[in-house]
């Protein structure tokens, strides 16, 4: 694989993908508890007994005891569909000081994520989008899975213009059934838009799990010099000092961070920053460790 | 304003830089892709315009901080013409005349030293100041120029050498003649630097009249002095006129009461106190003037002052013998009623002495030859019936001398007189009766010289008709226009004829007020009495004695002269005079003819006319004037300039600050401020962090002095409490015991009994909320600190006493829950308190608590326990926290109002 090698394989090999509240939906049996009821060892409840239940689902036993048919019910156990939404725009290209682009990051973030679910025997799938809808990838439960998406993610280059509100909003009404919804961008734009296409995606009972990828020099603003910066996805041009905005500046980028932290902990919605240049391995342990 | 460096002024533009720099190159170097600029833009949008402010004022600030910096490295000289430097030209030579006032006000005294001492001084000071190529002149001057030589050019160093030979003299001032040297001597050479320094006080009475014109491009200076009050004596003179002689005293500048006294030979003879604005006092002299003529001197002084030359005046008179009248007579009769001799000698009575001015004696005119003439000034000639042709001559050589002579008839007419015809102003004819129309003014008499008198009611019965010379004045005529009173000058002298008797047989003249002043214009007296000599004995500083002998008085062969100082020297007359020169000094002169002994005394006075006294400055100085207390300084100043390089580096200091301020973050810069404005008070920053405080009540009340560095370091690391790394160590009146919660006290043995004072300051602490802790360390169950702790806190505090504290009292629950008290050693096992107003204001321990504390260099306890059961130390040290923390927070475990917010805070945890 180019995206993620042995070592980072071997380390991500020891975690698994347990969240809170998740439960799967969907025909597949698996090891996520599902919202159906169905076949396991999981008892779920008693319920008295209509026309047309099966036989064999009651519970003689309680019968015995309470002179009423009582049938005996157990949580269904299906498989986790996830769907990865990679964010390939414009701004995913930014990279300063040396350090990879964040689409680079981006990348390893989804196949690591991928490479959970799939050791979890769950499918997983991949969308990438920028402006319009880009190449996906059907969920699949199968190891294979991955080396296509490995193919797929390392013959894309991030660019263009992108609504990330739109895009998740395309994205929830091309997903069916509930499933973990994994997005990962560096959420630059319209917060509150973002937000809103989180939110709905949350209605729809989706669990969502939003990675943003930074560059450092993007929370710190640490360039020198008076300079015209350019915007990597719309043509819009800025001269300014950045030593004079760089204060300023890191407040603004620390106020967007805690609005979106604010935002999703209000949704329910897993969130966690990931900066190009550091161990995305350990961030990456610490975020599952902390949503777990 | 002028420049010693002018050349790196060219270096102006580049204080242009910091604004070019900020106009043209601070463009945008280079693009930079940015992932997205909406967040910058908005920060952008917030903070451009405040940050091109700032970008604008930085750069104004760096401009104007590189233009201080090029004008400080130029050599800015404020008020002055600065000295260009240019690469191997020498600096401009200075040519100074110095016009040193030699007057007597330069005596004035200020700060115990004379104006002119203290002029001198600050002179010195300039002198050495210059360089060896200037040029110093010294014109010592007062009203006249005090050198005879014209004044030259000379180094400093020796101007220097010959200042200490000037000093101040007793003329007045004058400043135009040095002046007008000083023109001279400038006039030359205009490459050096030409300066006129004006060494005295510059009042006004200095000037006199227009001063003369200075060169071009010479600087004149003079100097300004504190303002100076002067009082003095202006003139005195004797009163004539009164009966009893006085001298006037003519006062100026008396702006407060003060004596004036009068001196003779050493010795008061008079005073007279003056009130505030006096300006003239008359004073008594000791004897009258004898009738035959005199002399008096002495002294006039007032209280001195600050310039005591003024303030004495010497007076030198002398009283002129009065004219003597010799009355000739020829009739034995004379004296008897109606002859004239009867009323001549009412007016001369003897007892009373003479009703006019002038004595007179009566002579026979045949014993005239044995008369000496010379005595007198004036003859009457009256009632005789001749004269010899000898006696004639006698009496025309006294007219032609000097002599008055006045002629009247007899009851002959004028018969027998004929040789004495020649010298008399008239010629006369027969006897003729009187018309009755009395008399009247003749064209000859002065304008008013008979106004008050009723000429007309003089009876005039007879009189002798009367022809007058050519030249001779008529003074009184009949009513019908004969002449009857003639006069005509005849050599040095005047005769004059009266056309009637003087006795009551032709006229009733003597019975009439007007005869008196028929006598006197008769006898020429006023021509008399102004010729009288007179010898002039005030004189002024300079003026020479002058002593003339008249022709009929003796020559000495020598006079002794005698000045002020007691100095004699012999003077020789020359023809009938003789004269001295040297009166330079005031005071009196004695003048003693060799022979007689005759003695005559000159006061010589300071020259008051000109107003010299007067200290006053003039309304508009033509000088510039420099402080005369920092002579050199303000000289340098005023022709150097005063250089303003400091000044110009001190706004480039401040600039330099302002700048980097400016350039800091904001956040960085109002720290900084906020640093420098509030670095005085850091005490105050002690407040939220607790201090050991231990009380110093003499030797032996530090027992451990590292327990508190080990005590507080585990205060500070078991509790939240923040800890101060530094200890008090005060006594009871020190003021920072009010910043204390707790106070430690630990000794081995008892200190000093507690003053009254101290006493009443550990109970104000105590009973205003501060907490005592006494520790003692003796480790004896009897010791002198525990009896000197219980008497002391009976005084401290008597409403309360020592009482063990409970085990479970909030002290040892405070921070740790502990069961009972622990120390090094276990001496009582628990603790004691004296509570005041519900709380343990004094907890006192015997178990040596501190003594846990200090360790060894190896971290080892230092001091073992005693009797060392498990966990002593431990116990120990967890009730030292636990007062600590009892100090700070009192009873809260027990009102356990925390509780809530704890539990608050846990179920707000995840």
């Amino acid at each position: 694989m180019r995206l993620l090698d042995s070592v980072a394989l071997a380390r991500l090999r020891s975690l698994r993908l347990e969240l809170r509240r998740l439960a799967a939906e969907g025909p597949a049996a698996g090891r996520h508890r599902g919202l159906l009821k169905g076949s396991s060892r999981d008892f779920t409840q008693h319920r008295p007994y209509a026309p047309g239940d099966e036989l064999k689902s009651l519970d003689w036993k309680a019968y015995a005891r309470q002179d009423r048919y009582s049938v005996r019910e157990y949580a269904a156990e299906s498989v986790l569909t996830t769907h990865v939404l990679l964010d390939a725009s414009g701004s995913m290209a930014y990279c300063e000081g040396g350090r990879p682009p964040k689409f680079e990051l981006a990348c390893r973030l989804a196949l690591a994520l991928s490479y959970l679910v799939l050791c979890g025997g769950d499918a997983v799938g991949l969308s990438v989008f920028a402006a319009q809808p880009g190449p996906s990838l059907p969920p699949r439960s199968s190891l294979s899975q991955l080396e296509a998406m490995d193919e797929l993610l390392s013959g894309l280059s991030a660019g263009g213009e992108t609504d990330l509100g739109r895009a998740l909003k395309r994205a929830a009404a091309s997903i069916k059934r509930r499933c973990l919804v994994v997005l990962i961008s560096d959420l630059l734009g319209e917060p509150e838009g973002v937000l809103r296409a989180a939110r709905a995606l949350r209605a729809r009972r989706h669990e969502l799990l939003v990675l943003q990828v930074l560059d450092p020099c993007e929370r710190d603003f640490d360039y020198e010099g008076l300079s015209s910066f350019e915007d990597m996805e719309r043509a819009d041009g800025l001269a300014c000092d950045p030593a004079q905005l760089r204060g300023a500046y890191a407040e603004e980028f620390e106020r967007l961070l805690r609005f979106y932290e604010g935002g999703f902990h209000r949704c329910g919605i897993a969130y966690g920053a990931f900066f190009t240049g550091a161990r995305w391995e350990v961030d990456l342990v610490r975020f599952l460790e902390r949503w777990r | 304003m002028s420049f010693s460096e002018p050349a790196v002024l060219w270096a102006l533009p580049l204080a242009a830089a910091p604004l070019l720099l900020q106009l043209f190159w601070r463009r945008p170097r280079g693009r930079r892709p940015f992932s997205d600029l909406s967040l910058l833009r908005r920060v952008s949008e917030r903070l451009l315009p405040r940050s091109r402010l700032r970008q604008w004022l930085l750069a104004a600030l760096r401009s104007l901080l590189l233009l201080s910096l090029i004008l400080a490295f130029a050599g800015p000289v404020l008020s002055g013409r600065a000295e260009a430097s240019r690469r191997g030209a020498a600096p401009r030579r200075l040519d100074l005349v110095v016009l040193v006032d030699e007057s007597y006000s330069m005596g004035y005294r200020q700060d115990g030293r004379s104006r002119f001492d203290l002029a001198r001084s600050q002179l010195s000071g300039l002198l050495r100041a210059l360089g060896p190529a200037d040029r110093v002149a010294l014109i010592p001057f007062s009203d006249r120029l005090e050198s005879v030589r014209p004044a030259e050019w000379l180094s400093p160093s020796l101007a220097l050498d010959v200042l200490p030979r000037l000093s101040s003299g007793w003329r007045a001032t004058d400043y135009a003649p040095p002046l007008e040297a000083a023109a001279v001597l400038l006039r030359g050479d205009t490459r050096a630097r030409r300066v006129v320094l004006l060494l005295g006080d510059g009042a006004r009475h200095g000037l006199r009249g227009p001063l003369p014109t200075l060169p071009p491009g010479v600087l004149f200076f003079g100097l300004r002095w504190p303002q100076a009050s002067n009082a003095w004596i202006s003139s005195a003179a004797a009163e004539d006129a009164a009966p009893s002689p006085k001298l006037l005293v003519r006062l100026e500048g008396i702006s407060a009461a003060r004596s004036l006294e009068l001196w003779k030979d050493g010795r008061l003879s008079g005073s007279s106190l003056l009130s505030a604005g006096a300006g003239s006092a008359s004073l008594a002299l000791p004897q009258a003037p004898p009738q035959g003529g005199g002399a008096w001197s002495g002294k006039l002084a007032l209280r001195a002052d600050d310039l005591p030359a003024d303030d004495s005046y010497f007076v030198s008179l002398s009283y002129p013998a009065r004219p003597r009248l010799l009355c000739l007579y020829g009739d034995p009769g004379f004296f008897r009623l109606p002859a004239a001799g009867y009323f001549l000698r009412k007016l001369f009575g003897q007892d009373r002495g003479s009703l006019l001015p002038f004595n007179a004696d009566f002579l026979d005119v045949a014993r005239l030859p044995q008369a000496r003439l010379s005595d007198y000034q004036m003859a009457l000639l009256c009632d005789v019936r001749g004269v010899t042709a000898e006696a004639a001559a006698r009496l025309e050589g006294f007219v032609r001398a000097g002599g008055s002579l006045l002629v009247a008839p007899g009851p002959g007419g004028l018969e027998g007189l004929e040789a004495l015809a020649a010298a008399l102003p008239a010629r006369w004819g027969p006897v003729v009766e009187g018309e009755g129309g009395g008399l009247a003014a003749g064209p000859g008499a002065l304008p008013g010289q008979w106004s008050g008198y009723e000429l007309g009611k003089v009876s005039l019965r007879r009189y002798q008709l009367l022809s007058p010379k050519p030249g001779a004045r008529l003074l009184l005529r009949s009513a019908d226009g004969y002449p009857l009173l003639v006069c005509a000058a005849l050599g040095r002298g005047r005769a004059a004829l009266w056309a009637s008797t003087i006795d009551a047989a032709w006229t009733d003249l003597p019975l009439k007020p007007v005869f008196p002043a028929w006598l006197e214009a008769g006898l020429g007296l006023a021509r008399v009495s102004a010729g009288a000599k007179r010898p002039r004995l005030q004189l002024k500083v300079g003026e020479p004695l002058r002593r003339v002998w008249n022709a009929d008085e003796p020559v000495p062969q020598s006079v002794r002269l005698r000045d002020p100082r007691g100095r004699e020297q012999t003077l020789w007359p020359r023809g009938r005079a003789v004269e001295y020169a040297g009166s330079e000094t005031p005071g009196l002169y004695s003048l003693t003819e060799s022979g007689s002994g005759r003695r005559t005394v000159y006061a010589v006075n300071l020259d008051r006319s000109s107003g010299e006294s007067d200290l006053a400055p003039p309304a508009a100085a033509p000088w510039r004037l420099l402080e005369e207390s920092d002579l050199a300084a303000d000289f340098r100043r005023q022709v150097y300039g005063r250089d303003a390089r400091a000044a110009a580096l001190a706004a480039a200091a401040l600039l330099l600050a302002a700048e980097m301020l400016l350039a800091l973050p904001r956040v960085g810069a109002a720290a900084l401020l906020l640093l420098l404005a509030f670095s005085g008070p850091v005490r105050a920053q002690e407040a939220d962090r607790f201090v050991w405080t231990q009380l110093n009540l003499g030797p032996g009340t530090d027992p451990y002095p590292q327990a508190w560095s080990e005590a507080t370091g585990e205060f500070g690391l078991v509790t939240s409490a923040l800890t101060a790394p530094r200890r008090r160590f005060i006594a009871l009146d020190d003021p920072r015991l009010d910043f204390s919660p707790l106070v430690i006290l630990a000794a081995r043995r008892a200190p000093p009994e507690l003053g009254r004072q101290d006493a009443l300051r550990l109970r104000d602490y105590l009973t205003a909320g501060g907490t005592l802790w006494i520790e003692d360390v003796s480790g004896s169950a009897e010791s002198a600190f525990d009896r000197w702790v219980r008497r002391t806190l009976r005084r401290v505090l008597p409403e309360s006493e020592l009482s063990p504290l409970p085990p479970d009292h909030v002290v040892y629950r405070t921070f740790f829950l502990l069961r009972g008290a622990a120390g090094r050693v276990m001496v009582s096992g628990s603790l004691e308190g004296l509570s005041w107003d519900g709380r343990a204001a004094v907890i006192y321990s015997r178990d040596d608590l501190l003594g846990v504390w200090p360790k060894d260099a190896l971290g080892q306890p230092l001091y073992p326990c005693l009797p060392g059961f498990p966990r002593q130390r431990r116990l120990a040290r967890e009730l030292t926290i636990n007062i600590l923390m009892y100090a700070l927070t009192g009873s809260y475990k027990d009102d356990a109002v925390h509780q809530p917010y704890i539990l608050r805070k846990l179920g707000e945890s995840p």
